[in-house]
């Protein structure tokens, strides 16, 4: 659960970029969160309410979610598929040696201001 | 809503971490000290495998330990009772350490005179493995119990990994411990990282542990 942990770095980050550009309020936040980060987009958004509760200039900003899929590249036919629909395995050759190539980030795509 | 404007931000929430290690290994570089990050499950042996290589590098080089926990600080008073320097650091409730807060626990260690500071990573397969301390390499314990597919299910911990220690060897005649399994999966999340099979209880192989310590500071302090 480092969601929370998670969610006060964004509200810090976007807080400062709000500062440095004289945004005095913020009204929605875009996170792209990857399939493959291990952040929870569930546990994300039920510690958004709590985290930019004392935040001046966030306190009504509005938390909007895309998911980007985890891709990962066939290390032995170069195939490119979904892990998760994979379960693991490339879905051409059936090898589980791969590299994830998307899917791992977690980001601030964009601010309503 | 008319006047309502977008703004592409486009950054990653571990970028500042990044930022803040990539910054504390110069610090280390400068300093000349070799800051190790050991991470695994809770009960795994990370404080006894510790214990242990305190007799083998008796001697060899200065070194202290960082325990990061969430609460308590048993650990810390176990290294400083076998004549370890450490400390103890709380993560306050969250499941791991980011480099800022190993940097300000480095800061209050006061390392500039020791050549090797093992940081003992709060124990949790998931969290740790998101986040760079700062470390100049990192090391996890998997012990016999906890069985040798771990690295098919916490695959991130064992891509992050330089080293692989397989602990408690002296009980794995009692489990349906796979040796040859666990090399496997490790190696097909990671084909460079090295393993090194001990038993911190027993002491076999702790001395190759304890090599592989050695040469990797020497690495770093000289290179």
């Amino acid at each position: 659960m480092h969601e929370m942990g998670v969610v006060f770095s964004v509200v810090r980050a976007v807080e400062s970029y709000a500062a440095e550009n004289n945004i005095s309020e913020v009204q929605g936040v875009v996170m792209e969160i990857g399939e493959v980060s291990s952040v929870i987009p569930h546990y994300f958004a039920s510690c958004w309410e709590p985290a930019i509760a004392s935040s001046k200039c966030m306190m009504n900003a509005k938390l909007e979610i895309e998911m980007i899929p985890g891709i990962a590249r066939c290390l032995k036919c170069g195939e490119e598929f979904n892990i998760e629909k994979g379960q693991g395995k490339c879905e051409k050759c059936g090898s589980d040696l791969w590299q994830t190539i998307s899917g791992r980030d977690v980001m601030i795509k964009e601010i309503y201001v | 809503m008319d006047d309502v404007r977008v703004i592409q931000i486009k950054e990653s929430v571990f970028a500042d971490n990044n930022k803040d290690a990539d910054r504390l290994r110069e610090q280390l570089k400068a300093e000349k000290t070799f800051l190790l990050n050991l991470m695994s499950s809770p009960g795994s042996g990370k404080t006894t495998t510790l214990l242990a290589l305190a007799k083998e590098l008796e001697g060899k080089l200065k070194w202290g330990v960082m325990e990061a926990d969430i609460d308590s600080s048993v650990d810390a008073e176990t290294m400083l009772k076998a004549g370890v320097p450490s400390i103890q650091l709380h993560t306050g409730g969250m499941c791991h350490l980011d480099a800022d807060m190993t940097r300000q626990g480095i800061h209050e260690f006061g390392t500039k005179d020791l050549d090797l500071v093992i940081l003992e990573n709060v124990g949790n397969l998931v969290c740790p493995a998101e986040f760079d301390t700062g470390a100049v390499k990192n090391m996890t314990i998997l012990s016999v119990p906890e069985g040798h597919d771990k690295p098919l299910k916490y695959p991130l911990m064992y891509e992050t990994c330089d080293l692989l220690v397989v602990n408690k060897i002296d009980v794995m005649e009692y489990f349906d411990f796979d040796k040859e399994k666990v090399v496997e999966y490790a190696k097909r999340r990671n084909p460079e990282i090295e393993i090194i099979f001990l038993s911190a209880k027993t002491g076999e192989g702790v001395e190759k542990l304890a090599d592989w310590i050695l040469k990797n500071t020497k690495a770093w302090i000289e290179g």
